[in-house]
Formats: C-alpha cells, sequence, structure tokens
C-alpha cells in the first residue's frame, strides 16, 4: 500500500477522493430529501443517527476534505513535480497520507453522526480530529514543499505559485479559524464568530480557488497546445488574490452584532475581489482564443469552461450579497446555499473533473473507458447543477421576501413557498448524483479494462 | 513611464485624501445606517480603472492594444475619479446621520480603517520587495512556456486547428455569464424595490417588541 512507484500517491488520492465525491453527495442527496420529507426517519432505531442536523455537516465535511481536497491532494502530488522537473520528495507519505486521509474522513462521518459537533460552519468536528486534520496537511506541506526544495526547474510557473501560497496558508487559516485547537474553546462569543468566517471563508480563499485556479493554468495550455495569454496578469491575479482574501471572512456577518468597521472593511476587500477573477477569465478567454473549436471535442474543457462561466458569477454574485442591503434580505435563505455549490461543486469540482480525466490516463497509462459516458457525465452534471443553483437562488429570494415582510408572524408560509424550489433542488441533485456513478464507474472501468493511453495514432505511453 | 509614475502618484495622493477628507463622513459610513452607494461607486470605478490598467499595461487582445495604450490613462483617471467623487457624495449623503453619530467614534472607527490599511499595505510593502529582491519579478513572459515542455504529454485535442467560424464558440460562455449576472441583478433589485414599495409590510412596534426583547407573552406555567 505505502508504494514507492512514481504518481502512486497521485493516482490513490484520486481513487479515494471520488469515493468519498460518491458518500458525501448521497448525503447531501438525502439531506435534500429530508427537506421535503421531514419525517423520513422519524421513530426508525437506527436511523436516528440521520436527521437533518447530522447529516448536512457529515455532507459538507466529505465533500469539502474528503471529496475535493482529496482530489487537490492527488493533483497536487501530479503537478507540482512535473513543474519543477522533479519527482514528487515521497511517495512513500504521499500514499501514507491518502491512508490518513481515508481513515480520517471516516472519523469525521462517525463523530459527526454520532453528534459530537462544535456548531461551527465548516468546523463541525470534534478538537481531536481537528488535530488530525492539520496533520494531514502538515503532512501534504512537507511532501510539497521538499519537493520545491529539490527541484530542478528553477523558474516558478503561474500554478507552481498558485500552489505553494495554498499549501503555506491553510494550515494557518485552519489552526487561527479552529479555536486554535484547543478543546476549551479560548474564542468566545462574536469573536468566535469573527474567527469562525475568518477560517469559513479562507479556506475558500486560500485553499479551493487557488489549487483550482492553479489546476486550470495547468491545464488549459495542456489541452490546447498553446502557452497562457499572459504570465504578467496571471501573477498580478495571484498576489493580489493573496493580499485581498483575508478581511473578507466578516461579510457573513454583515447586519450582524459585529464591528461596523469590520464588516465595511469585509465589504470592501469583497468587492475588490473582482480584480483576481478579471485576471483569470481574461487569461482564460485570451488563452483560448482560436482555439474554441477544440472545446467541441474535449469534455475536459467542456468542464473547465463550464467552470470558469461558474467561477465568475460566483464572484459576481458573492460581493453583491456582501453588500448591505442584499445581504439583509439573502443571509441565512438557501441562497447562501445556492452560492456555496456555486464555487464548490459548479466551479471546483468540475475543475477536479477535468484534472481526474486528464491526469489519471497518463498515471496508469490508459486511456479513459468510455468517451461517451464523459460526455453523459458532463451533461448531466451540468444541467443538474444549473436546476439546483437556479431554484436555490429563486428560492432563496422568495424565502428572504417573506420573512422581511412577515417576519416570524407567517413563517410557516415562507417554508410552504419553498417547496416547488426543493423539489427542483432534489431533481437537481439526483441528475448532479447519477452523473458522478456513471463518472465513477467510468473511472473504475479505465483502471480494469481501459486501453493503453495513446499520445497520437501508434504512440502508447507507459504508467 | 513617466505619465505612469505620474499617474500613480496621483493615485495615491487621491486615495489619501479620500480617506483623510471626508472623516466624518467616513465615520458615518462606519456607524451603521449608511446605504450601499460607496460599493456602487466602488464597483463602477474598480471596473472602469482595472479596464484602463489592463489596457495601459498592454494586457488586451492585439486588436485592442493600440486603443488600450491610448484610453488606458484616461479610464484608470476616471475610475479614480468615480471613486472619490463617489465617496464625496456619500459624504454629502450621510450628514444626516453625522448628527446622530459623534466625532469621537467616527474618529476611532478611521483610526481602525487605518490600522487595518497600514497592516495590508506593510504586507504587501514587504512581499514586493522580497519579489523585487529575490528577482521573482523579473521572470518575464518566458516561463509561460515552461508548461509547454515538461516532459507531460498535452492532449490530442492540443494540435487541433479551428474551423472556420468556430471562433463563435467563444460567445456561448460569454452569453451564460451575462444571463445569469442580469438575472441575479434583477432578481436581487425586484425584491428590494418590491420590500421598499411595500411598506404596510414592515412588522409594527409589538411585533418588533416580541422579536427583539423576548417579551412575547408565555403560556401560564411556563417557568
Amino acid at each position: 500500500m505505502l508504494s514507492k512507484a512514481e504518481g502512486s500517491s497521485s493516482r490513490n488520492f484520486y481513487y479515494a477522493a471520488v469515493t468519498w465525491m460518491a458518500i458525501g453527495m448521497s448525503f447531501g442527496l438525502f439531506a435534500a430529501t429530508l427537506l421535503l420529507f421531514p419525517d423520513l426517519v422519524k421513530g426508525l432505531p437506527i436511523l436516528d443517527y440521520f436527521t437533518f442536523g447530522r447529516v448536512r455537516p457529515v455532507h459538507t465535511n466529505l465533500v469539502m476534505f474528503g471529496w475535493l481536497s482529496g482530489a487537490y491532494f492527488a493533483t497536487l502530488f501530479y503537478m507540482v513535480p512535473r513543474l519543477l522537473g522533479t519527482k514528487l520528495w515521497s511517495e512513500r507519505l504521499g500514499n501514507f497520507t491518502m491512508i490518513w486521509h481515508s481513515v480520517l474522513m471516516t472519523a469525521y462521518a462517525v463523530a459527526l453522526l454520532s453528534g459530537f459537533n462544535t456548531g461551527r460552519e465548516y468546523a463541525e468536528q470534534p478538537w481531536p480530529l481537528k488535530w488530525a486534520t492539520v496533520v494531514m496537511f502538515g503532512l501534504v506541506g512537507v511532501n510539497v514543499l521538499m519537493t520545491f526544495a529539490t527541484r530542478k526547474e528553477k523558474e516558478l510557473y503561474v500554478t507552481a505559485w498558485y500552489m505553494l501560497g495554498a499549501v503555506v496558508t491553510t494550515p494557518i487559516v485552519y489552526i487561527v479559524g479552529n479555536q486554535f485547537l484547543m478543546p476549551a474553546n479560548p474564542i468566545t462569543g462574536v469573536n468566535d464568530a469573527v474567527a469562525n468566517w475568518f477560517y469559513g471563508h479562507n479556506i475558500l480563499g486560500y485553499w479551493f480557488t487557488p489549487v483550482g485556479v492553479g489546476a486550470v493554468y495547468y491545464l488549459l495550455p495542456k489541452m490546447i497546445g498553446k502557452p497562457i495569454f499572459s504570465h504578467r496578469l496571471s501573477m498580478i491575479g495571484f498576489w493580489v488574490i493573496f493580499f485581498v482574501y483575508g478581511p473578507t471572512g466578516a461579510h457573513h456577518l454583515v447586519n450582524g452584532p459585529v464591528p461596523y468597521w469590520l464588516q465595511t472593511v469585509a465589504i470592501a476587500f469583497s468587492v475588490t475581489l473582482i480584480i483576481p477573477v478579471w485576471t483569470v477569465l481574461v487569461n482564460f478567454y485570451g488563452t483560448l482564443s482560436g482555439k474554441w473549436g477544440t472545446v467541441k471535442e474535449s469534455v475536459p474543457l467542456k468542464f473547465l469552461v463550464s467552470a470558469m462561466v461558474f467561477y465568475f458569477i460566483t464572484c459576481f454574485q458573492g460581493p453583491m450579497q456582501a453588500l448591505r442591503s442584499v445581504s439583509a434580505i439573502t443571509h441565512f435563505t438557501v441562497w447562501v446555499v445556492g452560492h456555496a455549490h456555486l464555487a464548490l461543486l459548479g466551479t471546483f469540482s468540475f475543475i477536479m473533473f477535468a484534472s481526474i480525466y486528464y491526469a489519471l490516463p497518463r498515471l496508469i497509462g490508459k486511456d479513459i473507458w468510455s468517451p461517451a459516458l464523459m460526455d453523459w457525465h458532463f451533461w448531466m452534471s451540468l444541467i443538474g447543477f444549473t436546476l439546483f443553483f437556479v431554484s436555490l437562488t429563486i428560492g432563496g429570494l422568495v424565502q428572504g421576501t417573506w420573512w422581511a415582510e412577515n417576519q416570524s408572524n407567517l413563517f410557516i408560509q415562507s417554508v410552504i413557498a419553498m417547496k416547488p424550489y426543493n423539489w427542483t433542488r432534489l431533481i437537481g441533485g439526483i441528475m448532479i448524483l447519477s452523473g458522478q456513478v456513471l463518472f465513477i464507474y467510468n473511472i473504475y472501468k479505465t483502471a480494469r479494462a481501459g486501453k493503453a493511453f495513446q499520445l497520437e495514432i501508434g504512440t502508447t505511453v507507459k504508467a | 513611464m513617466r505619465t505612469v509614475k505620474l499617474l500613480a502618484r496621483s493615485a495615491t495622493v487621491a486615495g489619501f485624501l479620500l480617506v483623510m477628507a471626508p472623516r466624518i463622513a467616513s465615520a458615518n459610513h462606519l456607524s451603521g445606517g449608511e446605504n450601499d452607494q460607496m460599493g456602487l461607486y466602488g464597483g463602477i470605478a474598480l471596473v472602469v480603472g482595472f479596464a484602463g490598467l489592463l489596457g495601459l499595461l498592454g494586457l488586451v487582445p492585439a486588436r485592442l492594444r493600440a486603443a488600450g495604450r491610448r484610453w488606458g490613462k484616461w479610464l484608470l483617471a476616471a475610475g479614480v475619479v468615480i471613486l472619490a467623487g463617489g465617496g464625496y457624495h456619500v459624504a454629502r449623503l450621510g450628514s444626516v446621520e453625522q448628527a446622530l453619530g459623534g466625532d469621537a467614534y467616527g474618529r476611532m472607527a478611521t483610526q481602525q480603517i487605518f490600522g487595518t490599511l497600514a497592516v495590508f499595505g506593510l504586507f504587501s510593502g514587504v512581499a514586493y520587495w522580497l519579489s523585487k529582491r529575490t528577482g521573482v519579478l523579473d521572470m518575464g513572459e518566458k516561463v509561460k512556456y515552461i508548461i509547454m515542455d515538461n516532459g507531460d504529454p498535452a492532449e490530442r485535442t492540443a494540435s487541433r486547428t479551428d474551423r472556420p467560424g468556430e471562433h463563435r464558440l467563444m460567445l456561448i460562455p460569454f452569453a451564460a455569464m451575462g444571463v445569469l449576472a442580469l438575472s441575479l441583478t434583477s432578481g436581487v433589485l425586484y425584491v428590494v424595490l418590491h420590500l421598499a414599495a411595500n411598506p404596510s409590510h414592515v412588522p409594527g412596534p409589538d411585533e418588533h417588541q416580541y422579536h427583539n426583547h423576548g417579551q412575547m407573552p408565555m403560556p401560564a406555567g411556563t417557568p
């Protein structure tokens, strides 16, 4: 299991990640079902552990840390050595981290289903598991940093910058935002909320965004055979993202009992985030110029183009909902749930699908088993997600309007008004999960029965 | 180069004046109850200014490069003017709140903003200095070619060339972004304006009393 073979840790992490994706998304679908049938688990002994309050954090934690972070670790282990002209520092350590990751995700699920929950968004894990999470990020960090230290390529491509930045900052964000990993919760009250959202939003800004964007900068030239439009622009984006993201977390607390100056700073910096988004989009479209026809023939590229559309919308919607008057309506509604899925599913998961379709054939020396299933995976994910996102966004505005108009006088009416949106959300969720089942089956068949990976006709590559 | 330096200096001075001059207004903006117009001005200024910056740096498609160089500085200047003018306008609007706020609170809030800016300015400055020293900033565009020759084989689609008319495919994601952005904006505007036009729905003082202070009458026997 602790293989030293080149690429083994990346490959194994991809396998683990898609497994956790299936489990995590199933919990999400079950949570969406519970919104329509809240008594589904009532009175059934074993299913007492599967109430909405327990299922929902299992879903968020498994998709964020099990699926996306797992796929990110695999992508780091794949791309960083190739950018630095060297091998991964330790494949054995990488494989050990993969096992650690899977055991930890199992512990997450068991603890959260058993009701051990700290009550903080995206940080629900009990404190011993937080320590284990930091160890996981630390192990990945050591492996990546040592690969940088032993690199042969001295100049750093933009992907390397993004990935290095993510690996260095993420443990800091995690430790600060998780009560410094203390069991006694040294940060309390409003400060606790501020620290929680420092982490809650920055895990997106300093982990999910940089690795995702970095992967796009790697994949795009490989898919269209052309370097990126502007290195300088990509570096402007990199530095702006790392300077600007820090204080944005408090926009989750706008109109709340935190200092107004902090809210204003968070709003201002949130609006400034438009700049790095521009740099990524300008570079993306500039690079694709003259190669748009490739999109017709490449499913991974379709995933990337869709991800860029969703990335733009995420970063358009984010600053908008950070404004006080908008937040007054959308806060606490399902609009925010739609926004979170837009970033983590529509953008970064789509990028990871493209990464897996690109990297796995090179890692195992086999072509993707069924291009038709790839296509199905794309369209079911895209249509399912669009349904899902649109229903949550409109539903959020409807919900917010009910609350603003009626306060709690007619609260139950707002719940009834949400029914059609919850149904659409469920249908979208079923489509998304079905697409992922096809994806996993395709990956399984690729590993078991895929044909030898061919670059051009007659050229094969060995794993 | 002289123009760029001049613009950079002007932008710095304008930014400094913007933060310094409408001090009480800033305080009011921070002391609660303010509107979101500064966000609107800031957003427009960012879009216009950043477009100008891209043009000035020549980071636009080839056919727009000459126009970008010519108009970039003006767009950048327009961005700064919108930001400063917007700040002044919002400051004027905040004059009602000024009476309710108080200078001391305002100064405190302004200092906190300065503190945040100082920390970020320092952080950015140190990073810039380190980058300059290590030569990272001098890595030119040749870095981007590393990816083309790193031993990782490109996709089979990489050698495909566009057929006539295929460039129009770019309109699909552009249209998707436009439609989604427009829908989001109009949806939010509709709800905000709808609520503003229906003040009868705003809860009365009795309702507030229950929600805010927990004074709702409790059933008999409740401890």
